[in-house]
């Protein structure tokens, strides 16, 4: 950027001051405009009134009234229009002449139960009605989010937003979910959209946040829309508004404190083998052999009742508590409006043994008018929290190989609670008593965070204003994981402890400033923005690790052994200058034209390739103001297309030599030329309005993401291992449409329904490596990224269940003998008939022609995702409902496939078959098949979830009564049911589940179970206070 | 007032703007470039360190050398970690015999193939920069001897890392100082062998040449510091057993220099004083991964096939159901298989040592998984012999830490002495360097010249297969494809990784099945 010396500085700044005088100061002939605005016959305070052309204006009251006075100066006589816009009413207007004296005008509004008049500012150049979009833009309001608020607010995107995907990465409490807007854009890297909250380009988790705070949620999907945010937003975006009390009426002061207070429990228990192969003793016991093993009956089949059972899930998991506590404060008042809020919240999760997760939140935001030009917006957010982590500790592992008789209870030879060394062999050592590892091993995360935000706005003419903002946050974050010196490992084997600690020091900040202009013309008005933005993060983390201790019971680096700590660090500075214009044309209000450009320079980028160009072109036509169509309220066509890019990771482009051990090595080849990954959406779709209370959006995305960020191999011959480069094409179509109707809004009865739904496909048409294999992990590896291929489909083994697989298996040379030599076993599968209900019967692997028994076993890509939301009200009861349903696609179920290593399956137990056609142990231990993919673990995941229920009941003012000394005004109580009801065929605890990680870095985990914390369900009471 | 506040605002704004113009330009503070790694004489001394710190890692590493261990019925694992029982069993559904390579990239297992020669040629690129600087730009580190004793080392390196593709791959590339990296042309594995065995010479004489003695942390963390004496050695031996490795079948075997094994083995590490080329583990940089696996009770077991041999009594192959009793072995590296005290036996279902115990193995009850399983061969006899867990905890698995050796004294003693029975040589000779571990370790009855030559090749691979466990794949891979003992269509080599051929756009191919290796080059 050109260096603009001081003196050029003061004399722009004067100058513009001059003009700012020039344009507040007139002279003294004024009109006085004042009025009531109601709906229903009742006042509608926060109403909006103002005329555009003059930008003067005011809010109503809490008794609907308004007034504000223009200074007429050289307006005399002219023709204004006076406009009144309030949230969740459709806005009227008036044409008034301006004369001296005072205008009083009253207007009655009516609801717009369709949100139809909703505006939005993300992806455009100034804020802009819906109907005026010329793509797809997702809103969510606090409308939608109060009746039941999910510990972090992407979670109020499922089911809402069609075409985002919001996945359980984790179930662990306090842990946020990830989304995916469409078809992926990244073959190997995150799918998370850019996030932006209150101005602020965040880079740091969601988790933080608390859903209570946020006013609105606007969500666009892809670079047909999110052009305007460049490089970093070919995921789309999603920008979060939190309260500020600006909606709130002139005067009036509202005072929120809402609980909710409840369980959570585990809804899904998935049993294990309940039976087993050894021989008994006439007292019960285990008959063992000389080497003191269990004896194994000669049949191997698991059919023999264990000596005792436990209930070993009821034994680890458990309710748990969940708790909030929200207490907010919002004033609107002259020329200042303000939001004060408080957050504590608590949720145990139900995992025995662990607090779980808490946090407190303080946020509060500021708009102060200090002149009619000139206003400043100021906020800020402080917010703490605190886990204690089940999950890195390896107990969904190991809990999966337990046999049923042993009980986790059960004391240690010394007294301390929960036995340690439960192994029995023939089992590994990945068997584990959980309740032993999460009595004696914390995981703890303690992470500060903090956000300020400060707008300056200034309207030096009517058209114009400019802005300038600055946006600060930082996150502090600890974790300690602790075993103390002594800690036994399933086998007896004692430990001498370790200890791990990370430090991560995350600050980012965004400083923009932006000159928009609004100009209306006879025939049209145009809308122009310039802006840059300059984005400076960094990130720092320190970790220390000790793994020999030499004082039991010290949870500190002092305990251990110095020699055996070690230390490592990494800093990480990113920065981006981004420059953009945008116009919008809006002609006679039904053609709406748009055009965007924006250069983004990111240190991200090769040296040699340090700014990456974008555009955007879209158009909308208002069909319906030309043409009246039978039944149709509104007609919208609309049409986009723009760029966006994925920023490369922050070492990629550099030349990378690790130290190990001192010495230098080789590993990456830099790049120079390493460029963003460029993004290309095209958006077609319609809006129809219809029968008055009907509303219809369908849209179509085709989005092309070629120069995808790879690792690519190169000659071990130059001592390198990988080099960053740009290679491959991802293409993805997705349908969405989105449904809402009015069922009934008459007297005090209301019931509005939401349908959204989408489907999306998505291939790799390019890509300029060797075809590889890649995820979930470096053990298991199933999805096959080649050209040609879906993304998201996974390889593996099949086991031969139909003639022709029969057939080529033969031909391969793999299997001897003819068809004749082979039949058809109870379960489905082909099997040697010698071998038939024997000890040697197998299931018989699947072979090509050419003697490859690797094909295409499952597509984790649903069909569609199908959401129906509803709001019921009548009087003072209102009931939300939220369902979702994933339908198809398939889910791996590694977390099942694991134990088959150590038959733990329910599949080994034979006890309830009749005799004939028990198997041995044997036949079921080849599935495990070496941990490799194959179709036995492949399943349907398709589900329909309650994901919400919220029945709320809004107390008469004579029930409140007995309060009021407190200040009390009104009072609401309900119920609150999260994940009531699932119905599925999927085996696992849960069908919403990818592997940790899942979209946010690694997509090859997308739908694998994968020994996650599961999900569970929570049932609360909820109290809401206010005045 | 207001305009005051108005310009000072968008002052502050217009200023943070301007502020914010820092540069694009950011180093990486986290890893080195180029330029600074290697920029002054101690970073290039440090780089000839570093390479034999790659060479070790990669010689020892559980992705190439448990398979290969595996495959040659010495070692045996249940567990697919490394993808060691990919490689190495029977499927239980009995559909083959062995596995190809899976040489694609889209294959799970490729990452086998990978390890020798991703890890070989990192450590021949860092020898080579090394050798380029200081025979091409002429640089000096500290001084002469110093800069003499790098450049022993680095050539050394790039004997090592030559020898372990010519060992295990059909083909690669010869790369020294002089080699242009932009005409990178394959050279096949006899040639590979020969430029090995050459740069082995080289180092042998500089060494010989000059008086110096390498820092102890070029083997590491507070292991060897070797002399120049004992560089020269330890060039000989690798030579001798390059050599002696190299053939993939008995016709190839016969073909072996062995006159030329005897010459280097005899100018060895078993010559004159002897000693083992032995480095120190550290449980990171320095992981000599194949003893992290397999000299720990509860991961890797002694097949089946060398318990019997060494107590054919107790320990019969392949393992029964119930698993094979404690032993009584003449080997005293077996011995009665007793290991540890009672916390050990608790936690390994050991027993107790007693005054038979082996100094080499150790007994256990319990199987790893269920021994119904699958056709793993796996054995109640663990190998020990390296097991210094006591050292670091005493009921811990070994970690990692402390001696391991890559090449012994007794290794040499073998290749010698193998060199003498190929030749005809002298037997009274080759049975006194059998007998150096066969009755001083094992406790075994004398190997005599009068044993002849089939009586002492016998004895000879007896000794293979007990005492060079451990020792990398050593011989008992490469000398079981020799001997016939690898399962039918067992690869004998290893074809160019996928992704190699995948930079040039080259075919894949690999070696297994119907054809297990490449013709014998000329």
């Amino acid at each position: 950027m050109a260096r603009v010396s001081t003196r050029v500085l003061k004399t722009s700044l004067r100058a513009l001051t001059a003009v700012a005088l020039f344009a507040t100061v007139g002279f003294a002939q004024n009109v006085v405009f004042a009025g009531r605005v109601t709906s229903a016959g009742q006042p509608l305070g926060g109403a909006s009134i103002g005329i555009a052309e003059l930008g003067v204006g005011a809010t109503s009251g809490v008794d609907g009234r308004y007034t504000f006075t223009v200074v007429i100066a050289q307006n005399a006589g002219r023709g204004v229009t006076l406009r009144v816009r309030a949230i969740g009413y459709t806005p009227k207007q008036a044409p008034v002449t301006l004369t001296a004296g005072r205008i009083d005008k009253d207007f009655e509004l009516s609801k717009d139960v369709l949100n139809l008049e909703q505006v939005v500012v993300t992806g455009v150049g100034d804020a802009t009605s819906q109907k005026k979009t010329a793509f797809s833009v997702g809103v969510v309001d606090a409308s939608q989010i109060k009746e039941a608020p999910s510990s972090s607010p992407v979670g109020m995107l499922a089911g809402r937003v069609a075409g985002a995907s919001v996945v359980t990465v984790s179930g662990q409490p306090g842990a946020a979910p990830a989304i995916r807007l469409r078809s992926s854009t990244s073959l190997t890297g995150s799918a998370d959209p850019l996030i932006i909250v209150d101005g602020t380009i965040t880079r740091l988790t969601l988790a933080d946040i608390n859903t209570e705070d946020v006013e609105r949620m606007e969500v666009i999907k892809g670079a047909a829309a999110s052009s305007l945010y460049g490089s970093d937003a070919a995921n789309g975006v999603v920008q979060i508004f939190t309260k500020r009390g600006a909606q709130l009426a002139e005067g009036q002061t509202n005072f929120t404190f809402r609980n909710e207070y409840g369980q959570s429990w585990l809804p899904n228990k998935v049993p294990g083998n309940q039976s087993h192969e050894f021989q008994l003793l006439p007292d019960g016991g285990y008959r063992l052999n000389a080497n003191g093993q269990r004896v194994q009956e000669t049949d191997l089949i698991a059919d023999n009742p264990y000596p005792a059972y436990f209930d070993q899930l009821g034994q680890v998991f458990r309710p748990g508590n969940y708790m909030t506590n929200y207490a907010s404060v919002g004033q609107r008042r002259g020329n200042t409006n303000f939001n004060v809020s408080f957050h504590n919240s608590r949720e145990t999760g139900v995992l025995g043994l662990l607090d779980g997760f808490t946090r407190q939140n303080f946020r509060v935001n500021l708009d102060q008018a200090l002149t009619d030009q000139l206003t400043f917006s100021a906020g800020a957010f402080y917010g703490r929290s605190a886990s204690d982590e089940g999950e890195n500790s390896g107990i969904f592992f190991g809990l999966r190989f337990l046999e049923p008789d042993v009980d986790l209870q059960r004391p240690n030879p010394d007294g301390s609670p929960f036995i340690a060394k439960i192994n029995r062999p023939p089992l590994s050592g990945n068997v584990v008593n959980p309740l032993y590892g999460l009595s004696n091993s914390p995981n703890r995360r303690d992470r500060d965070r903090f956000n300020g935000t400060f707008k300056l706005t200034y309207k030096p003419l009517t058209w114009l204003t400019a802005e300038g903002n600055v946006n600060y946050e930082q996150s502090a974050d600890m974790y300690k994981s602790f075993t103390p010196r002594g800690f036994q490992s399933s086998n007896g084997n004692v430990s001498t402890g370790g200890l791990f600690q990370a430090a991560t020091s995350a600050r980012t900040s965004n400083i923009g400033a932006t000159l928009t202009s609004v100009r209306n013309f006879e025939w049209f008005t145009n809308t122009t923005k310039i802006a840059y933005v300059f984005e400076d993060q960094s990130n720092n983390r320190l970790t220390a690790s000790a793994q020999q201790l030499t004082l039991p019971r010290i949870p500190e680096f002092a305990a251990a052994d110095i020699a055996g700590i070690r230390a490592g660090s990494q800093t990480i500075t990113i920065r981006n200058q981004n420059v953009f214009a945008i116009t919008t044309f809006d002609i006679k209000d039904r053609y709406i034209i748009d055009g965007l450009i924006r250069q983004d320079a990111s240190s991200l980028f090769g040296s040699e390739e340090r700014t990456a160009l974008y555009n955007r072109v879209s158009a909308a036509y208002r069909v319906s103001e030309d043409l009246t169509l039978p039944g149709v309220d509104e007609f919208k066509l609309r049409a986009s297309y723009g760029t966006a890019g994925l920023r490369p990771g922050f070492d990629a482009q550099y030349e990378i030599y690790s130290l190990v051990g001192g010495s230098p090595t080789p590993v990456t080849l830099g790049n120079r030329n390493l460029k963003p990954a460029f993004s290309k959406e095209t958006e077609i779709g319609f809006n129809v309005n219809f029968l008055t209370n009907f509303t219809f959006e369908y849209s179509y995305s085709d989005k092309v993401t070629s120069d995808q960020i790879l690792s690519a191999p190169v000659s071990a011959a130059t001592g390198y291992q990988n080099q960053w480069i740009n290679a491959g094409t991802l293409a993805g179509q997705t349908h969405e449409i989105a449904f809402g109707a009015v069922l009934v809004s008459k007297g005090d009865m209301f019931w509005r329904l939401n349908v959204t739904a989408d489907r999306t496909r998505q291939q790799i048409t390019e890509l300029n490596v060797a075809p590889f294999l890649a995820g979930p992990d470096g053990t298991t590896q199933m999805f096959r990224v080649a050209a040609g291929e879906p993304f998201g489909v996974m390889y593996g083994e099949s086991w031969i269940k139909t003639p022709a697989q029969l057939a080529a298996t033969l031909r391969s040379g793999r299997l001897t003998g003819t068809a004749a030599d082979y039949q058809v076993n109870e379960e489905g599968f082909y099997v040697r008939t010698s071998a038939w209900r024997t000890l040697a019967e197998r299931p018989l692997k699947a072979y090509d022609t050419l003697g490859s028994s690797i094909s295409q076993i499952g597509d984790v890509n649903p069909d569609m995702n199908l959401n129906f939301s509803s709001t019921f009200q009548w009087r003072g009861l209102s009931v939300n409902a939220l369902v979702t349903s994933v339908v198809g696609g398939d889910i791996y179920n590694l977390t099942r496939q694991w134990p088959f290593n150590e038959q733990r399956d329910p599949a080994f137990d034979q006890s309830a078959k009749p005799a004939l056609e028990r198997k041995p142990v044997t036949y079921y231990q080849t599935f495990y098949n070496n941990i490799d993919a194959n179709t036995y673990f492949v399943e349907n995941g398709t589900y329909v979830r309650l994901r919400e229920l919220a029945v709320n009941y809004q107390l008469p003012k004579a029930w409140v009564q007995p309060i009021s000394f407190l200040g009390f005004e009104s009072a609401r109580m309900g119920v609150v049911g999260r994940n009531l009801w699932t119905s599925t065929k999927y085996k696992g605890y849960d069908p919403d589940v990818t592997g940790t990680s899942g979209l946010q870095g690694n997509p090859f985990t997308y739908r694998v179970d994968y020994f996650t914390y599961p999900q569970f369900r929570t049932f609360t009471f909820m109290l809401e206070l206010g005045f | 007032m207001h305009m005051t506040t108005f310009v000072r605002g968008l002052g502050l704004v217009a200023a943070l703007a301007v502020t914010g113009c820092k540069s694009l330009d950011i180093t990486n503070p986290n890893q080195p470039d180029a330029d600074r790694a290697l920029s002054d004489p101690a970073a290039i001394e440090a780089v000839a360190g570093g390479s034999v710190r790659i060479w070790f890692n990669t010689y020892e590493g559980l992705l190439a050398v448990g398979p290969l261990v595996t495959q040659a019925q010495t070692y045996s694992m249940s567990w697919n970690n490394f993808n060691v029982n990919f490689y190495a069993s029977i499927d239980a559904d009995g559909t083959r015999n062995s596995r190809s390579w899976q040489n694609s990239p889209a294959a799970a297992a490729r990452a086998s193939i990978e390890h020798f020669w991703d890890g070989y040629y990192s450590s021949l690129s860092l020898s080579t920069n090394v050798l380029k600087a200081i025979r091409l730009n002429g640089l000096v580190i500290n001084n002469a001897t110093d800069t003499k004793r790098t450049e022993a080392v680095a050539l050394l390196m790039q004997g090592a890392a030559l020898s372990g593709i010519a060992l295990n791959y059909d083909k690669g590339y010869i790369i020294d100082e002089n080699t242009d990296l932009g005409a990178l042309a394959y050279s096949n594995r006899k040639e590979m062998r020969d430029a090995a065995v050459a740069k082995f010479a080289d180092a042998a004489t500089l060494a010989n040449a000059n008086v110096f003695t390498i820092p102890a942390t070029w083997s590491g963390p507070g292991s060897v510091a070797y002399t120049n004496v004992q560089i020269a050695k330890i060039a000989n031996t690798m030579a001798a057993h390059t050599l002696a490795s190299w053939p993939r079948n008995a016709a190839e075997n016969a073909l072996v220099p062995w006159a030329q094994v005897v010459t280097l083995a005899s100018n060895g590490i078993s010559s004159g004083t002897r000693f083992d080329y032995v480095f120190t583990g550290d449980g990171s940089a320095w992981y000599p991964e194949i003893l992290a696996w397999f000299n720990a009770i509860d991961t890797g077991r002694l097949h089946t096939r060398v318990a019997n041999m060494m107590d054919p009594g107790t320990q019969t192959t392949p393992w029964p159901l119930a698993g094979n009793p404690k032993p009584n072995s003449p080997d005293r590296r077996l011995g009665d298989g007793s290991f540890g005290n009672a916390a050990t036996a608790a936690s390994f279902a050991t027993y107790a040592k007693t005054a038979n115990a082996g100094t080499d193995f150790a007994w256990s009850a319990s199987a790893i998984f269920n021994m119904a399983r699958g056709s793993y061969h796996q054995s109640n006899i663990a190998h020990i012999r390296y097991d210094v867990s006591g050292t670091q905890d005493p009921n811990g698995a070994y970690g990692g830490f402390g001696p391991a050796v890559a090449f012994s004294a007794g290794q040499n003693d073998l290749l010698w002495a193998e060199g003498i029975i190929e030749t005809t040589g002298n037997l009274a000779l080759a049975a006194t360097l059998i007998n150096n571990t066969r009755v001083t370790r094992g406790g075994l009855s004398a190997a005599v010249a009068g044993d002849g030559v089939a009586g002492l090749r016998t004895k000879l691979r007896y000794e293979q297969e007990i005492e060079l466990l451990g020792l990398g794949a050593a011989s008992y891979y490469h000398r079981r494809r020799v001997t016939g003992g690898l399962l039918v269509g067992t690869p004998r080599e290893m074809p160019v990784p996928a992704k190699e051929l995948g930079v040039f756009g080259q075919a894949l191919y690999t070696w297994g099945g119907a054809t297990p290796n490449s013709a014998t080059p000329p």
